[in-house]
């Protein structure tokens, strides 16, 4: 009765490790191809390889789009901006003003 | 056992994506130059900014009002912090412009080869990329190479700090003067652009 048991509880764990090698492997494999197929890899690689951030969610940060649609360019021309920085002076001010 | 599993996702990958290799982009390949004339900068400055913090702290070791000190250590980390950013949010505003405009170029190509004249377009983006070099020059060759630590002096603190914040802020108002020029000039060309592709329809 026990073997049983204990047989049944190991067949029950090499199930197991199988079926998560299976998802392992195709996880990959679904993931590698989504890789292949988009210029993510490069842009993981290189970002890797020069440790830089990754980018935030700045609208100046985004990347460009090959389009030369000139709506599309029009977009991305509009979202580069270069305000921003005035509050930062506003505190710098504030604070040595108590100085 | 899960040294076979690696060996398999890497075989898998393997597989998954033959050839696959490292490409630079024209949009990365701008950006890179960019950072590393940005990190280059920052190494030449190494020992000037070393020296300048090593200054600092000693000089405020000179201050006896406890509640000064701590405004003057929270001033100088925001005073290079503030520095760092608009340095690197200014020069990739500058290489999104760069970017934009070369693309804003093909487009040019492409309506002349559909016989439209576009003389007055090519003369805005030669004056547009001149613009964006001169900011950009100023930006990394100018301010970027300036070492932004405050210099303490224990006479006429008050007013010394708030006039290196004030100079801090002119000297920033006349890059970002600069590139606002730039932005405007590609503005003009894709303005001049939109009005041909308009009239051609």
């Amino acid at each position: 009765m026990d073997n049983k048991k204990v047989h049944r509880g190991f067949s029950l764990i090499i199930m197991m490790i199988i079926v998560l090698i299976i998802l392992v492997l195709g996880g990959t494999i679904l993931f590698s191809s989504f890789l292949n197929n988009s210029d993510l890899k490069t842009q993981i690689s290189s970002r890797a390889l020069q440790n830089l951030p990754s980018p935030s969610a700045t609208s100046e940060n985004r990347d460009i789009s090959d389009s030369t649609d000139l709506d599309v360019l029009e977009a991305e021309f509009e979202d580069t901006t270069i305000d921003g920085f005035e509050m930062d002076f506003s505190k710098l001010e504030e604070t040595a003003s108590t100085l | 056992m899960f040294s076979s599993l690696a060996l398999l996702i890497m075989l898998s990958l393997q597989v998954a994506s033959p050839g696959a290799e490292l490409q630079t982009t024209p949009r990365e390949l701008i950006r890179n130059q960019t950072k590393i004339k940005i990190q280059q900068n920052i190494a030449e400055t190494q020992q000037v900014r070393e020296e300048k913090q090593q200054e600092f702290q000693s000089r405020l070791q000179l201050i006896e009002n406890e509640r000064q000190k701590n405004i003057l250590e929270n001033l100088n980390n925001r005073f290079e912090t503030v520095a760092k950013n608009m340095l690197e949010h200014y020069a990739n505003a500058l290489d999104r412009l760069t970017y934009i405009l070369d693309k804003l170029e093909t487009k040019a190509d492409v309506l002349e080869q559909g016989e439209q004249d576009v003389a007055e377009i090519r003369v805005s983006i030669d004056v547009a990329r001149q613009e964006i070099e001169n900011a950009k020059n100023s930006l990394l060759e100018d301010f970027g190479t300036k070492v932004y630590v405050l210099e303490v002096d224990e006479n006429n603190l008050g007013q010394n700090i708030r006039g290196q914040i004030a100079n801090f802020k002119q000297e920033s108002n006349a890059i970002k003067l600069e590139i606002s020029n730039a932005r405007n000039s590609v503005g003009e060309v894709l303005d001049l652009l939109k009005e041909i592709e308009n009239n051609g329809q």
